[in-house]
């Protein structure tokens, strides 16, 4: 005998596992190799062995088992996209009614401050730092002293502060509006299509 | 609607109509695995009732994880990796809650044809089996009952291959010499 044994790869030899190369140096040291025949005739037996038993005891008939299964099924667990859908479901038009608040008092705030800017308030009261002034504020502010000139200024002066004062509030409003509506539709299609499944799945 | 699901459809189709919710689907599924799911646990944990329950157990759980499975491996794969858990939780229960005397080893019913029965050989491999490591036990329980490769079993267990093949060596070396009796008779 002149290789060692290959005892360490009988195993792998027996449940198919070693690549070509391998399995035919085991072959070619089997033939040669009656402890290592020995070895592998002892695994096979054990196999044949577990094989046989213990037989899996039968029990329940498939149909019975099945239907058992299938009376204690649960709802599904919802996927990840699903329960952040069910959560948004809430999140969403609260955030959106929140945007539409905080949009429409800054916006009537700024109205108010650029109204007392004009009548002189704030230098009445002592307040003169409060002025807004043009190009520095958050929200653009309208030079209700501008003009004076021709008619067309005039026109164009009154245009600039009802599309700053009325329409692009309006405008979100409108734009919120459509985004909550939408959400509210898309919402109930999901959930119709939600319950359809389930009772396909019924 | 749909119709009944045949057998003419892959589990990967079937998988696919049970993620909608859909349990004609599953129950499809079911039967085609119910029997070597019931085997697994059957011989990890030795107990016919014991071994029903669990398998049931397993169907359930992965109905509830059905969204988590990715047909990357086999279907049954994947089942059988739940069905493991679950014979191990039934395992450890079972020794929380038992004496010693009461060990899985022993046989549920202890009338008189349960002591004949002892002496059997498929009592006998059934004892040694029980006996081996839990973790012993499994890999052998994949490759020999449900052939099973070294890699499968490995993603199966979430271990490495080269543990396959040293859990799987050392469970052989304990059957081996827990059986050497019998398997001379052989
Ligand atoms: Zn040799």
């Amino acid at each position: 005998m002149s290789e060692q044994h290959i005892t360490r790869w009988l195993e792998p030899y027996l449940d198919g596992e070693l690549p070509g190369m391998r399995r035919r140096q085991v072959e070619a040291h089997l033939k040669t190799c009656a402890a290592c025949r020995a070895e592998l005739e002892d695994l096979r037996v054990l196999s044949a062995l577990l094989q046989a038993h213990p037989q899996a005891p039968a029990t329940l008939s498939a149909g019975r088992f099945v239907a058992q299964v299938q009376l204690r099924l649960p709802r599904q667990e919802k996927t990840t996209l699903e329960r952040a859908v069910e959560r948004g479901r809430w999140a969403v038009p609260v955030l959106l009614l929140g945007v539409w608040v905080v949009v429409l008092g800054i916006w009537g705030l700024s109205g108010v401050l650029l109204a007392a800017g004009e009548v002189g308030l704030f230098e009445s009261l002592g307040l003169g730092w409060l002025i807004p002034t043009a190009g520095a504020g958050l929200w653009p502010t309208i030079d209700f002293s501008r003009g004076g000139g021709s008619v067309v200024a005039e026109l164009r002066q009154a245009v600039d502060t009802l599309h700053w004062l009325v329409l692009i509030p309006l405008e979100l409003l409108v734009t919120i509006g459509v985004l909550y509506w939408s959400w509210l539709v898309g919402w109930r299609y999901y959930q119709q299509h939600q319950s359809q499944t389930n009772q396909m799945g019924r | 609607m749909i119709g009944q699901p045949g057998v003419s459809e892959s589990d990967e189709d079937l998988v696919a109509l049970a993620k909608t919710g859909d349990r004609q689907a599953f129950g499809e599924l079911i039967r085609r695995h119910r029997e070597r799911v019931v085997g697994v646990v059957y011989r990890m944990c030795g107990d016919a009732c014991l071994a029903e329950d669990a398998a049931q157990d397993a169907f359930i759980q992965a109905w509830r994880k059905l969204h988590r499975y990715e047909p990357k491996a086999p279907f049954q794969n994947w089942l059988y990796r739940i069905a493991m858990n679950r014979a191990l939780d039934v395992l450890r229960r079972e020794r929380e809650g038992a004496d010693v005397d009461d060990l899985p080893l022993a046989s549920p019913n202890l009338g008189p044809e349960a002591s004949a029965e002892r002496t059997d050989l498929g009592e006998q491999v059934r004892r040694a089996v029980l006996a081996l490591p839990d973790a012993s036990r499994a890999v052998l329980v994949l490759r020999e009952y449900e052939d099973l490769s070294y890699r499968e079993i490995a993603e199966t267990l979430d271990i490495p291959v080269g543990t396959v093949m040293s859990r799987l060596n050392y469970a052989r070396k304990l059957l081996r010499t827990a059986l050497a009796p019998v398997m001379e008779d052989l």
